[in-house]
């Protein structure tokens, strides 16, 4: 379940790391892929599914300019932005929810090799990615308590901070792309966090 | 028996050249979200050209000797400390205006973000650790003055002893503690019209 | 409600990690890692102790030095610094406001390179390397035509790594924006007493006679100028007269203001000049000793200038001119203040000389309380120093043989017309797609590929300029930065300050040093021996090395404690010319100049009427574009809590002249200005109108620094638009109170329906000179 639940955060956080690789991009409509997808109620349109991934490459690259880098209208991927603090006025980079945020990795054990702010989102799906892997990990080992506590760690991220802001950017990114692929994945890492946080009905 | 301390500010209108510097150095050290201003400049227009001037006064929370708002506090949340600031304890704040539709000045507002009351209480985070309060460190020209009115050798007491000085709506009878020198008197009136939050009326007065 | 079972997210989560292959933005799990320590000394706010690291401004030109207050890696306030002599710890609203645009969520972070036409703003992220890999690339194919690089900066004079990198490449062409902001000034006092720029020391002053200026709100130096009119206003008594077209808050703050008809303050000036020469009020030694004209060639020059005829020209009547005149000369000592109002005409570099007469003939150069000589330290070029190649017609326009600060405005109109070729243009810290006059011609010549081949933007934030780039290199803001800054010292007392960053740079933005290095050292071209140096900061220790008290007292680990330095055992050394003279061809001040001569222009200080002010008709105007105390120019529409103080610019317009239009407040108005010889059709911005009592009726004025149509949502006023989707209304959590979209709107970028046209001494815009007419929108 951990295994799942780390693959789901690591595909996610990919999705909004960066503009998707034409291999990506092919590994999104594998059978397999498609089908899964399907279960969540996520499909993308025919033309992405039909279309060259060399070339869909380059489109996304675009859209995902468009979307979260600061050219023109764009949403701006981390949490302090959409969350603001005790003493925040209005949103903007390095709030207090990044601080809270930088202090969980440290308290988690999880060391930033990026450059990029704490609260960037991909960050954070990716900490969730990494914490369910080290989980599976102990719980393989035979590591119940170990494992337990990892749990416990990603949960506690989830609901002070995942919950409150993921389903948000996610409903944004869904309103504003025009792309199958960025809504699907939009509506796909709503729906992992909402399960995560016990929010919609379904496994765990 | 040494006298209580007695926190007071003296603005220099003669010194002050309406940079906004006060504004902002507020909303960034009170974390003062849009839309409301803990300090604010009220600039007004007078004459007929070429016979015209502006006129201004920065406007924040007198802390009054005998604030209205600490009396109607229903829950004792706004209160004056020993040494004369007002202060509003955010965490005994029920938001219920009482306090907003009783101050004479405006000078408070609700926080959108929070809901609860807030103003300017003279830094007295800073004043604790033995700083002057924002706006007055950010002044360029030092028109700000911060200090204890009952030390005589304080700048604030040399001011008040040597100035003739107006407050905000004398007959209030508040006793507001912030002292302006030579304040232009339209400046100083109507200020239930001054509003500091930002609407159209608002809008007018702040125009540069 | 989706259902999902056990298997459906086993299933996709297997799925998921197959479609992975990426490198981890994470570190293998380990424990905690090192906390971030903080600066020098600590400042309690809270009763929590902050971090504290004093570094230099770059919201204004003024560089004051201000402290950094950090708290658990991020900055939270930032304040002034009390040992830097300008601002003595003080800081203006802009100062304050940089937090905003250092945490600007519209800050680009990662390189970007155009996909589709330029100008469409389709971008795709790319990573530095492959940034670098493209510059380079592009860089090396004109490797052959170096001279075909041509780097635009604003100051190119500050900019000594920008022009390092230009030369080291074999171009000459580092360019400045000299031109649209100060340059006319700049050459007049060159031409005059042979040092670049005024000081004047008003905290001494007993009498302070400003023209053309608006201080205490914009400056130079600002507050550290302001602050000292003040106290010299305040403490010593000083009488403050001050000759506008409107009511600024330092004509308000005057003992006396005086309108003045639009572009003759030189009149003005020389009338005054006039009036001390006849009365025999002038400073007969000095004038011998130190000019080059005598005193009896003076008058009879300025003779022509009556009172009355300027109280027929200027609308200031002749008793006025004779009063202020007799008072200038009287009291002792005096100053004259002017700026960019009075030498942003096409006749600016005269009006400049004109004011400057003033103080000459009154003996009051580089007294204590007189017009003095700027101060500053010369930082040292760090070695090796790539040598300067030979000028080009963009450094050096030939029909401005005297434009010593370069002309932008000629350099457009050169590769416009193709007597330019431009091989890769680069663009950093000037947004002339905003800031110069005839934005629209600048648009036009950044978007033709076959005028600019390669346009690469380094740039912290997207602006007009960086929208018709072909690659954005995300550069540090000025917070995050290194660099030694000296400015001419508003106490005559020089100094240094350090900039140094408060925090690490954000995500993968780069600093400038970094970005020129990393190229130098790719392109080859022999750049890279003028670019080994460690760091940013050895650079900067490099740069200081010239100033022995400096060094002595600790050179850059001094500066890094404290943030400014300046001699403690120095003291103002008024009348240091005395020793060695002027720098100029006679080695006296060139009331006659020589040079202007030589080229054709009137030798001594003279009024040039505007023509275009000429018979003015009724329905026509002049419009002012003035500077304001919280926006600088293209710099700051980013910062939340400047745009909500001024986020627009209504149009100032005398009652007598709205009525006349049937114009009311409040009405959108349209104002408009011909098409000129050559162009398709007339310009035009709207905005509303603002009457008021106080300004010229024959003037209208804007101001500047708003309207940004590419500057970030906080520019723009825009709130994130989004749509109702499954019937949720959605939040907006950008920016929802970002109120003044809608109430007053941001703005119009005025400076887009002025034409390019400059002062033909200094090159200079001439930004004073439009007619419009103004009528109901």
């Amino acid at each position: 379940m951990a295994h799942a639940r780390a693959g789901l955060y690591g595909l996610v956080s990919r999705v909004f790391s960066g503009k998707p690789s034409a291999a990506m991009i092919e590994g999104m409509k594998s059978p397999e892929m498609v089908e899964s997808l399907a279960a969540f109620d996520i499909s993308f349109d025919g033309e992405f599914l039909a279309g060259d991934a060399q070339e869909q490459a380059e489109e996304l690259a675009v859209e995902y300019a468009r979307l979260f880098l600061g050219t023109g209208e764009h949403i701006a991927p981390y949490e302090s932005v959409f969350i603001r603090g005790w003493s925040e006025e209005a949103p903007q980079l390095w709030g207090e929810a990044t601080v809270a945020v930088a202090r969980f990795y440290d308290e988690a054990g999880l060391e930033l090799k990026s450059g990029r702010t704490p609260d960037h989102l991909s960050l954070e799906l990716e900490a969730m990615a990494m914490l369910a892997e080290c989980e599976a990990a102990r719980r393989e080992s035979g590591d119940a308590g170990g494992a337990a506590g990892i749990e416990e760690l990603q949960s506690r991220f989830c609901r002070e901070h995942l919950i409150l802001w993921v389903p948000e950017i996610c409903k944004a990114v869904r309103a504003r792309s025009g792309s199958s692929f960025y809504r699907g994945m939009a509506a796909l890492t709503e729906s992992l966090v909402r399960l995560h946080c016990g929010e919609a009905d379904g496994a765990d | 028996m040494a006298k209580k301390k007695r926190y007071a500010m003296v603005i220099d209108i003669r010194r002050c050249i309406a940079c906004h510097a006060c504004t902002v150095a507020c909303k960034a050290e009170m974390a003062v979200p849009l839309e409301v201003n803990t300090t604010w400049l009220k600039i007004v227009e007078k004459g007929t050209y070429p016979d015209v001037r502006r006129f201004w006064i920065p406007r924040l929370c007198n802390n009054c000797t005998d604030a209205i708002c600490a009396r109607n506090c229903p829950t004792q949340a706004t209160y004056k400390r020993d040494d004369g600031i007002v202060v509003v304890d955010q965490h005994r704040c029920i938001g219920c205006k009482y306090c907003i539709a009783s101050c004479p000045y405006d000078v408070r507002y609700i926080n959108p973000l929070k809901n609860i009351v807030q103003k300017c209480y003279f830094c007295s985070h800073r004043v604790d650790a033995g700083l002057v309060p924002a706006c007055v460190e950010s002044c360029p020209t030092r028109a700000m003055v911060f200090g204890d009115k009952n030390d005589s050798k304080s700048e604030v007491a040399q001011l008040l002893a040597a100035n003739a000085t107006v407050v905000l709506k004398k007959e209030m009878q508040t006793d507001p503690q912030v002292f302006y020198i030579n304040a232009d008197e339209t400046a100083m009136s109507n200020v239930e019209e001054d509003i500091n939050y930002y609407t159209e009326g608002a809008l007018a007065k702040l125009r540069i | 409600m989706l259902n999902i079972t056990r298997r459906d997210f086993l299933k996709l989560g297997a799925a998921s990690a197959a479609v992975l292959t990426i490198e981890s933005q994470f570190g293998p799990i380990a424990k905690a890692v090192e906390l971030i320590e903080g600066g020098r000394s600590v400042n309690r706010t809270s009763g929590l102790p902050r971090s504290f690291l004093p570094s230099t401004c770059m919201q204004c030109p003024a560089g004051c030095g201000n402290i950094g207050y950090v708290e658990e890696s991020r900055l939270v306030k930032i304040g002034g610094n009390t040992v830097h002599i300008s601002n003595q710890g003080t800081l203006c609203a802009r100062g304050q406001a940089g937090i905003n645009a250092l945490y600007d969520p519209d800050r680009l972070l990662t390189p970007m390179r155009r996909v589709g036409q330029r100008g469409k703003n389709n971008w795709e992220s790319i990573t530095w390397d492959q940034a670098y890999a493209d510059v380079t690339q592009h860089m090396t194919a004109i490797k052959a035509n170096p001279g075909s690089f041509v780097y635009l900066t604003e100051n190119v004079a500050r900019d000594n790594l920008g022009r390092r990198f230009t030369y080291s490449f074999g171009s000459p062409n580092a360019l400045g924006a000299a031109a649209v902001y100060d340059a006319n000034k700049l050459v007049a006092t060159e031409l005059t007493w042979g040092a670049a720029g005024d000081m004047p020391d008003v905290s001494h002053s007993k009498y302070i006679l400003v023209f053309g200026a608006n201080p205490l709100e914009s400056n130079p130096q600002f507050v550290g100028l302001a602050r000292r009119m003040i106290d010299g206003v305040q403490l010593n008594q000083a009488k403050l007269v001050v000759f506008d077209v409107r009511l600024t808050n330092t004509s308000t703050r005057a003992n006396e203001a005086h309108y003045v008809n639009p572009g003759t303050y030189a009149l003005v000036a020389l009338s005054m000049a006039n009036v001390i020469m006849q009365e025999g009020l002038h400073d007969a030694a000095f004038i011998e000793q130190w000019t080059n004209v005598s005193a009896a060639q003076l008058a009879q020059h300025l003779a022509q200038y009556t009172p009355e005829r300027a109280e027929a020209e200027t609308g200031v009547s002749a008793l006025v001119i004779r009063r202020v005149a007799t008072e200038f000369a009287a009291t002792h000592p005096a100053t004259t203040i002017s700026d960019a109002m009075l030498s942003g005409m096409p006749n600016g570099v005269q009006n400049e000389r004109a004011v400057m007469l003033l103080n000459i003939i009154t003996g009051n150069i580089d007294v204590k309380g007189g017009l003095c000589m700027p101060r500053q330290y010369n930082l040292a070029e760090p070695n090796p120093a790539p040598p300067i190649p030979a000028a080009s017609v963009l450094t050096n326009p030939p029909d401005l043989p005297l434009a010593s600060q370069q002309s932008i405005q000629s350099a457009i109109q050169l590769i416009k017309n193709r007597k330019f070729n431009v091989g890769v243009l680069m663009t950093h810290g000037y947004n002339p797609a905003y800031s110069n006059p005839d934005t629209g011609t600048v648009e036009d010549v950044l978007k033709d590929e076959t005028l600019i081949p390669y346009h690469i933007a380094v740039t912290p934030f997207m602006n007009e300029t960086a929208m018709l780039a072909d690659i954005i290199l995300p550069e540090t803001t000025y917070l995050e930065d290194w660099s030694a800054e000296v400015r001419s010292s508003p106490e005559l007392v020089p100094y240094v300050s350090l900039r140094q960053p408060v925090v690490p740079p954000l995500d993968s933005a780069v600093s400038f040093f970094d970005i020129a290095t990393q190229l130098a050292s790719r392109i080859q071209a022999g750049m890279a021996q003028y670019f080994a140096f460690n760091s940013a900061s050895d650079y900067v220790t490099a740069q200081i090395s010239s100033i022995p008290g400096l060094v002595k007292a600790g050179g850059l680990d001094y500066l890094k404690q404290h943030g400014a330095w300046y001699d403690p055992k120095t003291r103002p050394n008024y009348g240091a010319y005395t020793a060695g003279g002027f720098s100029t061809p006679s080695g006296k001040i060139e009331v006659a100049s020589s040079r202007l001569a030589a080229a054709n222009f009137a030798a001594l200080p003279t009024y040039e009427p505007v023509q275009d002010f000429k018979d003015l008709k009724e329905s026509e105007l002049v419009l002012s574009i003035y500077d304001t105390a919280l926006q600088t120019d293209a710099k700051t529409a980013n910062c939340m809590w400047l745009d909500e103080i001024l986020h627009d610019n209504p149009v100032m317009i005398n009652p007598v002249t709205a009525a006349r239009l049937g114009i009311k407040d409040g009405d959108p108005v349209k104002v408009l200005r011909a098409a000129k010889a050559g162009e398709a059709k007339e310009r035009s911005v709207e905005s509303t109108a603002f009457v008021t009592e106080g300004i010229h009726p024959q003037v209208i004025a804007m101001a500047s620094g708003v309207g940004h149509t590419a500057f970030g949502s906080v520019a723009q006023g825009e709130k994130v638009k989004m749509s109702e989707i499954d019937n949720v209304e959605l939040k907006d959590p950008n920016l929802e109170l970002i109120w003044w979209k809608e109430k007053g709107g941001t703005g119009v970028n005025t400076k887009q329906i002025v034409p390019a046209a400059a002062d033909p001494i200094g090159g200079g815009q001439a930004w004073g000179s439009m007619v419009v007419t103004v009528a109901k929108a």
